[in-house]
């Protein structure tokens, strides 16, 4: 009996040093990892919409995408995740659409076609050929020898989710998100006061209030952040910067690019009421 | 037995792959090129190392009966944070190797080593074991690796070798490939090892 | 209900777990020279399998998704097989020592066969619901079972022909595995 209280005890503390470096390394790595995805999706959507400026995702009957803004808030395109059935299994794929209804992006992220054979739809001068096709084109595409079945896949997948996405969010997918886009900034007009704003930072929401004086921002106080400690101090040098050049037009803090767009976006929340 | 034959052993008498026939799943699934065999190796090693090392070190405290849980603890604690790492710093091989990052839990290797080894070596010793058991699992992996890739698209680390008029053998890059590609290179490695007498 | 089959027929044949998905590889090799114990152990895992998809299921989306703690998800699901396979082989030992005599002496290999951790990690990555898991990892079993025993009967076949020297034991079995996942690959499109 007290050997298994002493076997048990053992195994406990193995389990909590475990725990505890594990919940450590999460820590560290977390913040890396989320900053790398953030990074890869603007670069991304910088590439297929130049003129954009803010980025929001919207979810419109059961399916989500990255819906892009230029400086005046108009939309300027979507990015979604497409999906459909090859030869060797599924493909995924990422369907990049201007506010034209043209597509603009196609890539192949995910596909387990025949290596050499099918898995040339993954190439730049097989996708490239779907750029500029819109509602009522033919999606048809030159074939690859030996590869029907992975060819005819995508054909059919890039049209059928080019409507689907197309119908849903043509109008900037407005029913998934109406309210929630970043409204454009504007001091004209902004009256005297303290104006309270919100936004979604790394690990919940930031909470700030504005204070406006004299047709100015003079402060930003921030009341309440669960921000990873060491990038938020990072992070607030933003709001030194908003204040210094009155507008929202600043740059995020690299390294801490959550945080610092989060403060941004709720300083523009906080403005726009 | 000395700390250098320790080290040793693991490279070619007592070679996971070719000899002991250990770690099948990682070594057939990620070596479509020699990047990726080499990454999956390095990963797999660093795991062992740190795995010996802290059996090793705690050999002493961890009671018999309840042995194979606590050295799962342990290991499957580095292969998580191999698992973040990879993540966080190499995106692009995290994503190649995908759930064998996770199975290097299971991989036979490691906690053979553990069991057989570790558990009853003093540290350095255990250390030098990990060393050359792994650089040897890593260095099979980048050969079946190299040779998948030459034949399949007739590159070796993305470096092309044997020019353009080469048509690839497809085969090698896709799932029969794999297990082809092994069983021939065992066959060589047994005849080679009986013409110098390893055995 | 064509999801289901779709997902069973392509657990078994399209992306067979041993020949295309390389999962459970060591069994595969180490226990695939007898048609009848390559049946006992394919039984053993099939159980387990479905099993482990059931309980790996609840755990993710009960304790680690609500706590955030799918970081853990490795460490926890194979501490939980683990304890899943001792727990299997005291029932089977109390219940029917005949099945135990069949089944016992597979099952303490199957903790570090990976396709049980394999296919409980998989059935999160593809985002599987609690009757679908149960399914896939349960096919995924058939599927390595099939293979096993194909293999099994090939390799009992295998003692009475010539095999040149440096060929003969893993080396051989190796390229009949080639062969045979060449011919699975001939399932590949039929989705």
């Amino acid at each position: 009996m007290k050997d298994m209280i002493r076997m048990g005890v053992i195994l406990m503390i193995f389990c909590v040093v475990a725990a505890a470096a594990l919940a450590y390394t999460n820590q560290v790595t977390s913040i890396v990892i989320a900053e790398r995805l953030h990074q890869e999706k603007v670069a991304q959507l910088a590439e297929l919409f130049p003129t954009l400026t803010n980025f929001e995702e919207r979810t419109v009957d059961g399916r989500s995408a990255t819906v892009a803004f230029d400086a005046e808030n108009k939309f300027v395109g979507v990015l979604a995740e497409g999906q459909t059935e090859g030869y060797g299994g599924p493909i995924s794929f990422n369907l990049g659409i201007n506010a034209a209804g043209e597509i603009v992006g196609l890539t192949v992220v995910a596909q387990t076609e025949t290596p050499g054979l099918g898995d040339k739809i993954k190439e730049p001068w097989f996708t490239e050929q779907f750029l500029g096709k819109k509602a009522g084109d033919t999606f048809t595409v030159d074939a690859i020898s030996g590869a029907t079945v992975s060819v005819k896949a995508m054909e059919t997948g890039v049209e059928r989710e080019y409507n689907e996405i197309w119908q849903r969010f043509s109008d900037g997918g407005a029913a998934g998100g109406a309210g929630n886009a970043a409204p454009a900034f504007s001091l004209e007009g902004v009256a005297d006061g303290t104006y309270p704003g919100t936004a979604k930072g790394f690990k919940g929401d930031i909470t700030l209030e504005v204070i406006v004086a004299g047709g100015k921002i003079t402060a930003i106080n921030v009341t309440a952040q669960q921000e990873t400690a060491d990038r938020w101090a990072d992070a607030e040098k933003v709001i030194g910067e908003i204040i210094a050049k009155q507008t929202v037009q600043v740059d995020a803090v690299s390294g801490a690019t959550i945080s610092s767009d989060a403060i941004i976006k709720a300083v523009q929340n906080a403005l726009a009421q | 037995m000395s700390v250098i034959s320790e080290f040793s052993k693991g490279i070619i008498k007592e070679n996971a792959v070719f000899r002991l026939v250990l770690g099948l799943c990682p070594t057939l699934a990620v070596t479509t090129k020699a990047e990726f065999g080499l990454g999956m190796g390095v990963a797999t090693s660093a795991v062992l190392v740190c795995s010996n090392l802290a059996i090793s070190l705690m050999r002493n405290f961890i009671p018999a009966k309840i042995r194979i849980p606590s050295f799962i603890i342990i290991i499957a604690t580095f292969v998580t944070m191999v698992d973040m790492l990879l993540n966080a710093y190499m995106p692009a091989l995290h994503a190649q190797l995908g759930i064998f990052v996770p199975l290097i839990v299971v991989n036979c290797v490691i906690l053979g080593r553990a069991e057989a080894f570790a558990s009853k070596s003093p540290v350095v010793h255990s250390l030098a074991d990990g060393l050359g058991i792994g650089l040897g699992f890593a260095f099979s992996l980048t050969l079946l690796g190299a040779v998948r890739e030459l034949l399949g698209a007739g590159t070796i680390f993305n470096v092309n070798i044997l020019g353009a008029a080469y048509e690839p053998f497809k085969v090698f890059g896709s799932p029969p490939g794999a297990f082809l590609a092994l069983g021939l290179l065992m066959a060589l490695v047994n005849m080679l090892s009986k013409k110098y007498k390893l055995e | 209900m064509g999801e289901i089959f779709a997902i069973v027929f392509g657990a078994i044949f399209i992306n067979n777990f041993v020949l295309s998905r390389f999962l459970g590889i060591c069994p595969f090799m180490g226990v695939s020279k007898k048609v009848e114990t390559s049946l006992g152990m394919g039984m053993a895992v099939t159980f387990v399998m479905g099993l482990a998809s059931f309980v790996t299921w609840l755990l993710e989306y009960y304790v680690l998704v609500p706590n955030q703690l799918e970081y853990l998800r490795t460490i926890v699901f194979i501490l939980v097989i683990a304890s899943l396979v001792q727990f299997v082989e005291l029932v089977i030992r109390k219940a029917s020592p005949t099945l135990y005599q069949s089944l016992g002496i597979f099952l303490p290999l199957i903790t570090t066969n990976c396709a049980v951790l394999g296919v409980a990690i998989l059935n999160i990555q593809l985002g599987y619901n609690l009757f679908e898991a149960v399914v896939f990892g349960t096919a995924a079993a058939v599927g390595f079972t099939l293979a096993l025993v194909i293999m099994a009967g090939i390799r009992e076949r295998l003692e009475f022909v010539f095999v040149p020297k440096h060929f003969q034991g893993v080396s051989i079995a190796m390229i009949i595995a080639g062969i045979l996942s060449l011919a699975f690959g001939g399932f590949k499109g039929m989705m």
